[in-house]
């Protein structure tokens, strides 16, 4: 695999993504969304005393989970698709470019835009702190691991973007496609905190990305959380580079 | 250059090419005619190596067009018929990402945009977003995008739609001067280009080839390719009577026009009869006004063999 191919088309692809007006207001509405969320959080403290901490309530309130869901599949429904729609993905496949090449390029592009998004949240602490006057030192390690924490979901959830988007050429069901995907996802994390018993619990424990987020937040990071991660997401880009390889022998 | 044997495309209960094969010698510029649907697309496809053959081979510059696939790609440029561009880059970008993404590096990137860009007429827009340029733009940008590497051979489906009459002439001239250093497969439904640029023809239909062979050979060959029209002052019957005793004749059709007769004369294929017309016209004394060869087009040939109620 060539690295400077790999290049060239990430420049190509990050052009691309910057110019269209989808990263804008996505990345607007995250950012309302978040901002909202972070006063949210340091009001409901300001009312009463709590075991929580600003970072804690943050990282695991609703409205950040509503936002993760819905942004990673808006952000990646175009990124195959489009090109399938438009017909450049012959122009792509018919150039001296491998489909690894391709992949790779496309899912490191979306995730830095995904980067991109994020990062005005970084400001959020120290705005709080200089602004609250507080002399309570705010430990930054569970901040950097939620951080952590918000960075292998969308390694996760980019992946599952790409897949859905590789296998169809419509946006919009490449849209619900990873939507779905992200969900279920979600929702299978969810049944912890239902009463089910034995082995089945402990499955869902594992992968439960509320429980995962809960203890990054506290700064309790074990390894194999982010090798849980990078494993699935490297099964979904094979998956994407399968569906790309595919795509030649079916059209 | 290209060499491909017995290529066969299936796609669900369709069969695009039912075994084609044929050679593309270094140099030529070859004009692929077929009606639509014919099986030009899908054969082209397959030679870019977008595609693969259901069975067949296909080599190119002596690669495999598929356990071999980069080096083949490396060496073509090929021009989709539908164009495709990214309407939200400029021309520049464009051109400068699909040279780089095409193995050319470094100082020379910037050289071949600009030569492709003065080649297809290209420098005025060069800074242009591509979605707001107009088809025939659009169409020149497509077909920069496929020369920007200098590939050996060139693929392109269908070039010439959508381009004015004066677009189209110098496109012809494009190509003819592109194809003094590379080797060039077109398609296209305009025949005369494809008599005044290509050395020679592929005609294909039904998926099948039904000829190959150089545009003046096919029109040689067609029935009426050699019909000789006399005009002569003479008695229709006798006129008739005495052209129809020269040897090699098939068939005369005579018809008066104002005291003269207009014979029309067909001989065996591709055989030139004028020379044996004049003698006997000449030695009954008959005044001649007229004697031409009539030349078939093209367009004849193709009619001819890929026409629904061909014989």
């Amino acid at each position: 695999m060539s690295i400077r191919t790999t290049a060239i088309q990430y420049r190509r692809e990050i052009l691309s993504l910057f110019v269209s007006p989808i990263a804008y207001v996505v990345g607007f509405c995250f950012l309302v969304v978040a901002g909202w969320a972070f006063y949210v959080s340091v009001h409901v403290l300001n009312r009463e005393a709590s075991q929580w901490t600003v970072t804690e309530f943050f990282f695991n309130g609703f409205p950040i989970w509503i936002a993760q869901v819905v942004v990673m599949p808006v952000l990646t429904m175009r990124i195959f698709s489009e090109e399938y729609a438009q017909g450049t993905f012959e122009g792509l496949m018919t150039a001296p470019v491998r489909d690894w090449e391709i992949v790779l390029a496309k899912y490191c592009a979306t995730l830095t835009l995904y980067a991109a998004i994020w990062l005005p949240t970084l400001l959020f602490l120290p705005t709080f702190r200089l602004i609250s006057l507080s002399d309570v030192p705010l430990t930054s390690g569970p901040t950097w691991c939620s951080y952590l924490m918000v960075l292998l979901m969308g390694l996760l959830f980019a992946s599952f973007g790409l897949l859905a988007s590789a296998v169809t050429r419509n946006q919009i069901v490449a849209a619900i496609l990873s939507f779905s995907m992200t969900v279920l996802f979600f929702f299978a994390g969810l049944f912890i905190f239902l009463d089910i018993p034995g082995p089945v619990r402990e499955v869902l424990y594992y992968i439960s990305v509320f429980d995962h987020m809960e203890r990054f937040s506290r700064g309790l990071v074990t390894t194999k959380v982010p090798v849980f991660y990078l494993t699935l997401t490297a099964l979904m880009l094979f998956a994407t580079k399968c569906v790309i390889e595919s795509r030649r022998w079916r059209t | 250059m290209i060499e491909a044997e017995d290529l066969v495309k299936r796609f669900a209960g369709v069969q695009a090419l039912r075994g084609i094969s044929f050679r593309v010698d270094k140099g030529e510029i070859v004009g692929f005619l077929g009606p639509n649907g014919a099986g030009k697309t899908t054969a082209m496809r397959i030679l870019s190596g977008y595609m693969p053959p259901t069975s067949g081979r296909v080599t190119i510059a002596g690669f495999n067009v598929f356990s071999h696939s980069l080096d083949v790609r490396r060496r073509i440029g090929y021009m989709p018929e539908s164009v495709p561009l990214y309407p939200e880059l400029r021309v520049r970008e464009f051109l400068s990402y699909r040279a780089q993404l095409k193995g050319v590096r470094g100082n020379m990137v910037r050289q071949r945009v600009l030569e492709v860009c003065q080649l297809c007429g290209l420098e005025d827009v060069s800074s242009k977003i591509i979605g707001t340029l107009s088809k025939g733009f659009r169409q020149r940008v497509g077909l920069a995008d496929a020369m920007v590497h200098d590939p050996e051979l060139l693929i392109l489906d269908e070039p010439t739609i959508g381009l004015d009459p004066n677009q189209i002439r110098h496109l012809r001239e494009l190509i003819r001067s592109l194809g003094r250093r590379h080797t060039i497969l077109l398609s296209t439904h305009i025949l005369p280009e494809v008599e005044m640029t290509c050395s020679r023809v592929l005609i294909i239909n039904k998926g099948r080839i039904e000829a190959s062979d150089s545009p003046e050979n096919l029109t040689r060959k067609l029935h009426n390719g050699g019909a000789v029209r006399a005009v002569v002052k003479a008695p229709s019957p006798e006129l008739s009577a005495a052209l129809k005793t020269i040897p090699h004749i098939e068939e005369v059709s005579v018809k008066e026009d104002a005291g003269w007769c207009v014979a029309e004369i067909f001989s065996r294929r591709g055989e030139d009869l004028r020379e044996a017309i004049h003698s006997a016209i000449a030695a009954k004394g008959w005044p001649l006004r007229e004697l031409t060869r009539q030349r078939a087009t093209l367009e004849d040939v193709f009619v001819e063999l890929t026409h629904e109620d061909k014989a």
